[in-house]
Order: structure tokens, then C-alpha cells, then sequence
């Protein structure tokens, strides 16, 4: 420790975080008749927990390997069910970064949606969603990991269908439950896995996973193949990899702007955490022979993501289906089980989570100003809003693989890694969907910003204050850790060559 | 407190007899007059006998836990004559368990039972339903065990036809009285044949004496005697068609012990003859009991899949629920055994919570159709908050004791191998189809617009409303610190299944 001395929070750093979030969800709840009232709970709350991580993550950059334990207390004895928590090199970033979006987003709605009916549960249920995205962060128990994966499904639920963009309430119902049960079913899929590795090793740990492994009898092994197949599966889900992500679609157009942020910049990361702690430990050692497969299953998602983008004559659609393309870089960095393809992987969690964040609100933005996301009415807008401009066309870049933006780095290792694999054709065809990507994401900002300005927007200015600068914040992160990746790679990297050897 | 009131020795037996000299001063006060403040004082009367009761469960657990096996003789004939009640772990557990339904019941129905007559009746009858089911968990022999059974079915279809001005609960409660006199018919039928080939009903001595016999055909069928006739209590399919008429037409009160706890006398008999009876090592009674609980809960969450009615469709998820505690049973292992427990108490917990709260829609909105029940959570939050907590509880979101019920039953099941993979699959496959129906109650309560904007016609009263508000903390709080639970429900199970120690004291207390 250091930077604070404070006797509790300095011992229970990760509980108080869970603790400070709860606490704001109850408040926000109780106290916030007024739509503003209730927002500025949230921030006060979500603020003080994003402090509290980012000084840990001050706190961990001379030795990543170190982290923060709380407990492990007993939860339950059969099985040694231990409840801890525990955060490092690898989950730290996430945090922070999941914080930080969250921030931005209850920022977002307070700005957006003044006028909200019961406000009051709308902030308590985002903070529910928040809390339990990091709780899941900061598990050390396969189960306690579960609970907290299973229990975001709720809040995000209620939300979509309560405060969901669909005019008729049938349709945000229907929307609703598919997206409930999809993902749903990815937890069930998750928790079999779980319990089949829990029967093969005996034991619950998460992060000693992959060592508990060596003791495993010769004949259980293939219990734990199929256990970790069900368990990149239930990920795969939550991830939306095709072809398991028909809920993505119609829960994306769905979602309000904010709550679509943390879904597609935050919610998703929590599974593309969950790969890199429990599946990846799990398969490096077994299950080498599964990369093709996922590689190219990735790459499908890569195209499928990036060709339905480009198609969407709408913006907010088209982010959607970009999310979608960039997980598949994510989970192809993943199946190639090297270090380089898996830090890559990593990497882009939290420069995607990053970029998506920027996109969603420079989108709000626009919507906010103009009134619409659809292309064919907007145009020549650089010259009314030139930093949303800035921060929209950083983001796209960054997002088509650019230096000197972050995504280039992890866009770079997650391509060296497929190379290093010896899938040089298939990286050649990733490379390509880069290519792809920037297309759409160049053809949206040229429909966007330049050319005519519609009659209609004549009079439009860029957007309120307190987005703007938190958009040039973000643009100017994202431009930092593009120029020092290594700001970020040096945490991640100690857990994964602990995992991968080498590096 | 007032520990010294309840004499140590006579603890075996006080469960028993607390509820039922309750139920006689009970009926004694309400017959004096029909005042209201006599009303009063006979209800609170009988709340007060069901608080001493769980008082005197508690004080019989920890003496059991401190001190291990407690027996009482009664009469100055030792066994194989006399009749030994004898408390050990297992038995312990269901006595709390039902001693605590039977109190949240009672104040529950203070509230939701102000508009009907015969109260006198109704809370003599559910005092003698308690202190019967007390019975039939704490004695040690197939006699007594008989006697307490019956006393228990007995008061139960009354309870059931007890609003006897509508023809939906006498055709109930008289099929429900066949049914169940069937299945005691077969009990008593297989116990009359043990009688006659081993000479005494008493537990320990029949245990003693099967542990040395060579397997004959008859007792096979003396096995599947006993399972089939309990299980017509326990509603095993398919000797479960009384259960959905029974359970949803009588008063939700009634319906909640009825679904919580009175079916797991069914399958407390199963379990304790058959354990101690029929060792397992011997004849493998379990896999039959499994194989049994795989058709009840595919075929139980099926009916449940069609229902429209609120307490059909709770009555048939109950049909489901007991399958899954049964599969946790049939495994045969201590484990399997502790799930199994865990699992008794938390679908007592959880049932008893949505079938009270059942009645409270059906004060709200007098109805229960679930079409009529869209929009309910913005018409009453509070209702709607109970309905949300008790289904995702059983669909077994964590941090619930659902959960961690279907968890570890989970767990119980795949862990002995062999053809309970296959069980396991098929309790997967059914884990998703609950989550279908109880979604379809979640949707149509939250997410569903109200069919007209009447206000509720009668809001739950603070009574009912504290009596849920206990039961939900229960699932709740116990779901977040699950080892309380589990520590009981283990060493229940331990009891199950090291039974010397209590065949020696049944024998000679």
C-alpha cells in the first residue's frame, strides 16, 4: 500500500468497492424520486469505488504479479466453497475500466434521460448491473465467479424491458426474454462445465485452476474436456460469437444508449474475462488441437460482425454490429493459445471497452443534437461538432487497427499470435477484415461529418459540456496507451506467461 | 429462557404434545362463544402454541446436537412392546422445519383467514396437523408411525374440503381421502407383513433382524409396497393426480403446509423405513426411488408447463420439486442424502412463500388465473416482489438456497456415475424447462401491462405480510451464508446413514 494508509479500506479494498456500490444502489433507490437526484447518487457512489481502484492499480504497477485478497471465508464445506475476493495484474485494468464506463454511462442518462418514469429504480438497477459486473471481477470461486455472472442477467433484464426503445411494450417484452434466455442458457451451459471440472479436480478455486489440473486422474481428463468446452461455450454467449449471437441483435437495437454501452463495452468483457482466468488455464494444456476450430469460428464472427455493419443504415446498429466483429478479434487472439494471441486478446478488452465507449456516447451525442442516428439525414456535421468529430473519427480509426491509437497494439499481438501459430492464411483473412472494418467506420464518418449539411441541421452545435470532455478524456487515453501500451501490457502480462510459460 | 419449563426428559415428546393440548384448549375456548374478543384470544391461543412448539423443537435440536440421540419412553413397557420416541438428527431437522411452517402459517392466517367462519375448526385441525407430523417424525416404531400418519392425513382433508361451500374442495378433499387411504391401506398392508415375518413393528429390532435375513422375493415387494403407499403422500407420479385438485383448493394457508412440508412425510417414511429396514447395501431400493423420481419430475414440470391456474401450476412444480429431492435420496450416498435435506428445507421455505403468497393475490385481485395477474408488480410492488423472490429462488438463481438446493442435488446425482449420468441429464434438461414456467409467472406479473387499471381490492394485511417477509429473508439470507443450512442438513444425513447408535437405543432405550 502505497498511497493510503486508512486502517479498513487498506485491508478490505475489493469489499468496500462491492460494499460502496451496494450501498449507492440502495440509496439511489430510496432517495431518488428526482431523476437527478438519483443519477448523482450513482456517481458519487460509482466515483468513489473507481478511486479506490484506480489506487490499487497505482499501487500494483512496480510488481503486477501481487494483488488484493480479501478472505477466503467459508461459504460452504462441502467442496471447500471458499468466498474471497481478489484482484491483479489481469483484473485490475477491467475494473477500472468497467468503473470508468459506468461512470460515463450514469453520466449519460442523467444528461439523456431527464425525464425518465421511476427513476429511482432505473439508477438502483444499473447500479445492481454494476455491482455484480465487478463482483465477478473480483471472484475467487468458481461458484461465488457464477453467482455474480448469473445475477447481472437481472438488473439488465428489468431495464431493457422497462426503459427498452421499442414504441410497444410486447416488443421490449419479447426482446427481453430472448435475451434472457439466450444468455441464460449460456449461464446453464457455464455452470455444467463448472461442475464437471469442480468433480474432476476436487476443488473450487478459480485462480489455481489451471495448476490443480496436474492432479487430475488420467481417466477424468475427459471429464475436463468436455467441462471446458461447456464452459468456453457459456461465454461464447455472453460474447455473442456466431453462431450464438441471435440475442445480440434485437437486445442491442433494444437497449437505451447508456445501458447498451455497458452491455456491449462491459458486460461482454466480464465472459472475455472469464476465458482468459478459467478457460484459458483449463485448454492450454489439453486442448491445443481445438485452435482451428475456434480460429476459425472467431474469424466467421470477424466477417459476420463487420459485413452486417456495414449494411445498418443506422448508427447506432452499426456500433452493435461492429461490437460484435471486434469480439471475434478478441476470442480469435484467445484460440490461439499463445501468449502473444492471448495478451492481445486481453489487451483488447479494455481498448475496446474503451473505443465502444467513446462511440456510444459520441452517438448519443448526435442523437441528442440532430435528433436521429440514421445516415441519409445527417451529414457535414465536422464543422458544427468538431470535437465529437475528433473523438468519434479517433475512435474509428483506432478501431480500423491505426497507429498511434490503442487498438493497433493488441490488433498487432493478437495477429503476431495466429501467425506465431502457424495460420498464416487465416491471419491474412483477419487482416483483411481490419480492412473491412475500416471501411464501414470511414464510410459512417464521411456520411456523418463531411459532406452536405440537411437543411434540417442547419442550427445544430456541439453537444453539453460534461460529455465533451468526457469524450476528450477518453480520446486522449486512448491515445496515450496507444503510444505506451506497455502502460497496460505489463499488468496483464505476469498472469498469462504464469499460465502460457514463456514471454 | 423458560428452559427449566420444558423438562429435558419429556423433550422427545413435547413437539407432539404442545400442539396437540393447544389444539384442545383451542377448541375449548372457541366453543365458549362466538364473541370476537373470545375469537381473539383463541387465535392468539393458538399462535402462542405453535411459538412454544418451535420453542420446544429448538430446545429438543440443540439438546440433540449437544448430546446426540434423545429417546422417551412411553409407558413403563420397554421395547419391542412399549413405544420408544426417539429424536436424532434427521428427525430434528424436519421437526423445526415443520414446527417453524406451522407457526408462519398460523400468523399468516390471522390476516388471510378474518373472513371466514369455523375458525375454531381450522385452527384446532392445523395444531393437530403439526403435532401429527411431529409424531410421525419422532417415533420409533411402524405402529405409532402408522397412528401419527393417519392422525396427520386425517386432519388434512378436512383442512383441504374446509371451505365446504363450494363444490371445488369437497371433490378434492374426497379424492384426496381416497387416494390417501389407498396408500395407507398398502403401508399398513406391508407392515402387518413385517410384522407377521419378523415378530415386532419397533424400528431397531426389525433393522437388527433384516441386517441378518437373506433376501427373500417377498421383501421386494414389501419395498415396493412402502414406496408406492408413502408415495401416494409424497405425490411420486403416478400416484399424484389427487395433489393438483387438493393443494389448489384448499385455503392457501393449508395449501403452503400442505405442498411444503405434509409430502415429505411421504417421503420421510420411505426414507426411514427404507434405510433402516431395507439396507441399502442389500436391496438397492435406491435406484428404484430414482428411477421413480426421474418420470415425477419430467411428467411434473410438463403438467406444470400447461397450467393457467397460479396454484395448479404450484401444486404441479411441488410434484417436480419432490422428484428432485427423491433423485437426491435415490442416490443412496451421504451426500446424496444432505442434498436431499437441504433441498426439504428449502422447498419448504420457498413453496410456503408463494403458496401464501398465492393467497394474497387472491385477496388482491380475486383471482388465480394468471392472465389476470399481468401488470401486478406496478398494481402492488410488495406482492410482486414476494412472486419475484420465490420463483427465482426456485429456479435456483444464486444467492439463493434454491441455488444452491438444485447445486447440490446436482453435484449428488453426477458424482455416483454409472446410469445416474443419465438421470442427471434428465435433470438438466428439466432445470430448463422450470426456468420457461416460472419465467412465464415472472413476465406476466412484471413485464406485462395490466389488463385494466382497477386498483387491488384488498392489499395483505400486516400479518400476512410479515409472515412472507419471514420466509423470504429465510431464502435469502440462508441462500447468502448456505454452510448453516448445509451443516444441519449434513449431519442429518450422517444420522441416515450411521445408524447403529439409533437402532441400539430404539431397541433399549
Amino acid at each position: 500500500m502505497v498511497l493510503f494508509n486508512l486502517p479498513i479500506i487498506s485491508q478490505y479494498p475489493l469489499i468496500i468497492t462491492l460494499g460502496i456500490l451496494v450501498i449507492g444502489a440502495i440509496l439511489a433507490a430510496l432517495g431518488g424520486r428526482k431523476s437527478s437526484t438519483a443519477a448523482v447518487i450513482s456517481e458519487v457512489f460509482i466515483a468513489l469505488a473507481f478511486l479506490i481502484n484506480i489506487i490499487l492499480l497505482y499501487d500494483i504497477m512496480g510488481d503486477p504479479k501481487t494483488g488484493f485478497l480479501s478472505g477466503p471465508y467459508t461459504w460452504l464445506t462441502v467442496f471447500n466453497v471458499n468466498i474471497g475476493f481478489w484482484a491483479d495484474g489481469l483484473s485490475l485494468p477491467i475494473a477500472v475500466m468497467i468503473l470508468g464506463l459506468s461512470f460515463v454511462a450514469i453520466l449519460y442518462s442523467q444528461i439523456f434521460m431527464k425525464d425518465l418514469k421511476r427513476p429511482q429504480t432505473y439508477y438502483s438497477l444499473m447500479m445492481l448491473f454494476i455491482t455484480s459486473m465487478i463482483g465477478t471481477l473480483y471472484s475467487t470461486n468458481l461458484l461465488q465467479f457464477f453467482a455474480f455472472y448469473e445475477f447481472m442477467l437481472f438488473p439488465s433484464t428489468a431495464i431493457l424491458i422497462w426503459y427498452g426503445t421499442s414504441e410497444t411494450y410486447e416488443e421490449r417484452k419479447q426482446n427481453g426474454l430472448k435475451f434472457f434466455v439466450w444468455t441464460n442458457f449460456g449461464a446453464l451451459a457455464l455452470m455444467v462445465g463448472v461442475a464437471a471440472i469442480i468433480l474432476a479436480t476436487g476443488s473450487t478455486d478459480l485462480l489455481s485452476i489451471g495448476w490443480s489440473l496436474g492432479t487430475v486422474a488420467p481417466e477424468l481428463m475427459g471429464l475436463v474436456q468436455i467441462g471446458s468446452l461447456l464452459i468456453v461455450l457459456g461465454f461464447a454467449v455472453k460474447m455473442a460469437i456466431f453462431p450464438l449471437h441471435m440475442w445480440a441483435p434485437t437486445t442491442y437495437k433494444e437497449a437505451p444508449l447508456p445501458l447498451l454501452l455497458l452491455l456491449s463495452a462491459a458486460m461482454t468483457k466480464t465472459a472475455a474475462y472469464g476465458i482468459a482466468r478459467i478457460a484459458i488455464p483449463l485448454f492450454s494444456p489439453n486442448l491445443a488441437s481445438y485452435t482451428t476450430g475456434l480460429l476459425i469460428v472467431s474469424l466467421i464472427t470477424m466477417y459476420y460482425g463487420a459485413l452486417a455493419a456495414l449494411a445498418q443504415k443506422d448508427l447506432k446498429m452499426m456500433l452493435a454490429y461492429s461490437s460484435i466483429s471486434q469480439l471475434g478479434y478478441l476470442m480469435f487472439g484467445y484460440a490461439t493459445l499463445n501468449l502473444y494471441g492471448i495478451e492481445g486478446g486481453v489487451f483488447h478488452i479494455i481498448n475496446h471497452g474503451l473505443l465502444m465507449g467513446i462511440m456510444f456516447v459520441a452517438a448519443g451525442v448526435l442523437k441528442m443534437q440532430t435528433g436521429t442516428l440514421e445516415f441519409s439525414k445527417m451529414g457535414g456535421l465536422a464543422k458544427k461538432m468538431p470535437l465529437t468529430a475528433i473523438a468519434f473519427i479517433s475512435a474509428a480509426l483506432a478501431l480500423s487497427g491505426t497507429p498511434p491509437f490503442n487498438a493497433f497494439a493488441s490488433e498487432w499481438l493478437i495477429f503476431e499470435g495466429s501467425a506465431a501459430a502457424g495460420h498464416i492464411w487465416l491471419t491474412i483473412f483477419a487482416i483483411i477484415a481490419t480492412g473491412l472494418t475500416a471501411g464501414y467506420y470511414l464510410w459512417a464518418v464521411r456520411r456523418i461529418f463531411f459532406g452536405v449539411t440537411p437543411d434540417e441541421l442547419a442550427e445544430v452545435t456541439d453537444g453539453p459540456k460534461p460529455l465533451l470532455y468526457v469524450l476528450l478524456i477518453l480520446t486522449a487515453v486512448i491515445v496515450l496507451i496507444g503510444i505506451f501500451p506497455n502502460s497496460i501490457l505489463h499488468y496483464i502480462q505476469p498472469f498469462l506467461s504464469a499460465i502460457i510459460g514463456g514471454g | 429462557m423458560f428452559e427449566e419449563l420444558f423438562p429435558v426428559r419429556l423433550l422427545p415428546i413435547l413437539p407432539i404434545l404442545i400442539p396437540l393440548a393447544s389444539a384442545l384448549i383451542v377448541g375449548l375456548i372457541g366453543s365458549i362463544s362466538r364473541r370476537s374478543y373470545v375469537s381473539k384470544i383463541r387465535d392468539a391461543v393458538a399462535v402462542l402454541g405453535f411459538v412454544v412448539t418451535l420453542y420446544s423443537a429448538y430446545l429438543l435440536a440443540k439438546r440433540v446436537i449437544d448430546y446426540g440421540i434423545q429417546t422417551y419412553v412411553y409407558h413403563s413397557n420397554m421395547p419391542p412392546l412399549g413405544v420408544v420416541f426417539v429424536a436424532d438428527m434427521f428427525s430434528v431437522f424436519l421437526v423445526v422445519i415443520f414446527s417453524l411452517m406451522g407457526t408462519i402459517v398460523s400468523i399468516y392466517s390471522l390476516g388471510y383467514m378474518k373472513h371466514d367462519t369455523g375458525l375454531t375448526q381450522y385452527y384446532t385441525l392445523l395444531l393437530v396437523l403439526i403435532g401429527a407430523m411431529n409424531g410421525v417424525v419422532l417415533v420409533g416404531d411402524l405402529f405409532s408411525l402408522y397412528v401419527f400418519y393417519e392422525l396427520m392425513s386425517i386432519a388434512s382433508y378436512v383442512l383441504v374440503a374446509f371451505r365446504k361451500d363450494n363444490w371445488e374442495p369437497i371433490e378434492a378433499g374426497f379424492k384426496y381421502l381416497v387416494m390417501s387411504s389407498a396408500g395407507s391401506t398398502l403401508v399398513l398392508l406391508a407392515m402387518s407383513y413385517l410384522y407377521g415375518l419378523m415378530g415386532s413393528l419397533n424400528l431397531g429390532y426389525l433393522a437388527n433382524a433384516m441386517l441378518h435375513a437373506t433376501p427373500q422375493p417377498i421383501f421386494y415387494v414389501l419395498i415396493a409396497l412402502i414406496i408406492a403407499g408413502f408415495g401416494v403422500k409424497a405425490a411420486i407420479v403416478p400416484f399424484h393426480f389427487w395433489l393438483a385438485d387438493a393443494h389448489p383448493a384448499a385455503p392457501s394457508g393449508i395449501s403452503a403446509l400442505l405442498s411444503g412440508i405434509v409430502i415429505k412425510t411421504g417421503l420421510y417414511g420411505i426414507i426411514r423405513v427404507g434405510v433402516l429396514v431395507f439396507p441399502i447395501a442389500i436391496y438397492n431400493w435406491p435406484l428404484l426411488l430414482s428411477i421413480f423420481a426421474v418420470i415425477t419430475i419430467t411428467s411434473g414440470n410438463l403438467y406444470a408447463l400447461m397450467q393457467q391456474d397460479l396454484k395448479r401450476l404450484l401444486a404441479f412444480s411441488s410434484v417436480a420439486q419432490i422428484g428432485w429431492i427423491m433423485l437426491a435420496f435415490g442416490t443412496g450416498t451421504q451426500f446424496g442424502f444432505a442434498a436431499g435435506i437441504f433441498a426439504i428445507a428449502n422447498h419448504a421455505i420457498v413453496k410456503g412463500l408463494l403458496f401464501l403468497n398465492a393467497g394474497a393475490i387472491i385477496h388482491a385481485i380475486g383471482s388465480r388465473k394468471l392472465d389476470d395477474m399481468a401488470g401486478l408488480g406496478k398494481k402492488s410492488p410488495i406482492i410482486g416482489a414476494f412472486v419475484a423472490i420465490g420463483f427465482l429462488s426456485l429456479m435456483g438463481v444464486p444467492p439463493m438456497t434454491g441455488f444452491w438446493a438444485k447445486l447440490l442435488m446436482f453435484f449428488s446425482v453426477i458424482s455416483v456415475g454409472g446410469i445416474y449420468l443419465v438421470f442427471a441429464v434428465i435433470f438438466l434438461l428439466n432445470a430448463a424447462i422450470v426456468v420457461v414456467y416460472y419465467l412465464r409467472v415472472l413476465f406476466k406479473v412484471w413485464f406485462s401491462e395490466p389488463v385494466d387499471d382497477t386498483p387491488i381490492e384488498e392489499g395483505p394485511t400486516k400479518s400476512m405480510i410479515f409472515a412472507l417477509a419471514v420466509l423470504s429473508l429465510l431464502t435469502i439470507v440462508l441462500g447468502i451464508y448456505p454452510e448453516f443450512l448445509w451443516h444441519f442438513a449434513n449431519s442429518a444425513a450422517n444420522a441416515l446413514t450411521n445408524l447403529s447408535q439409533y437402532i441400539s437405543l430404539v431397541m433399549s432405550p
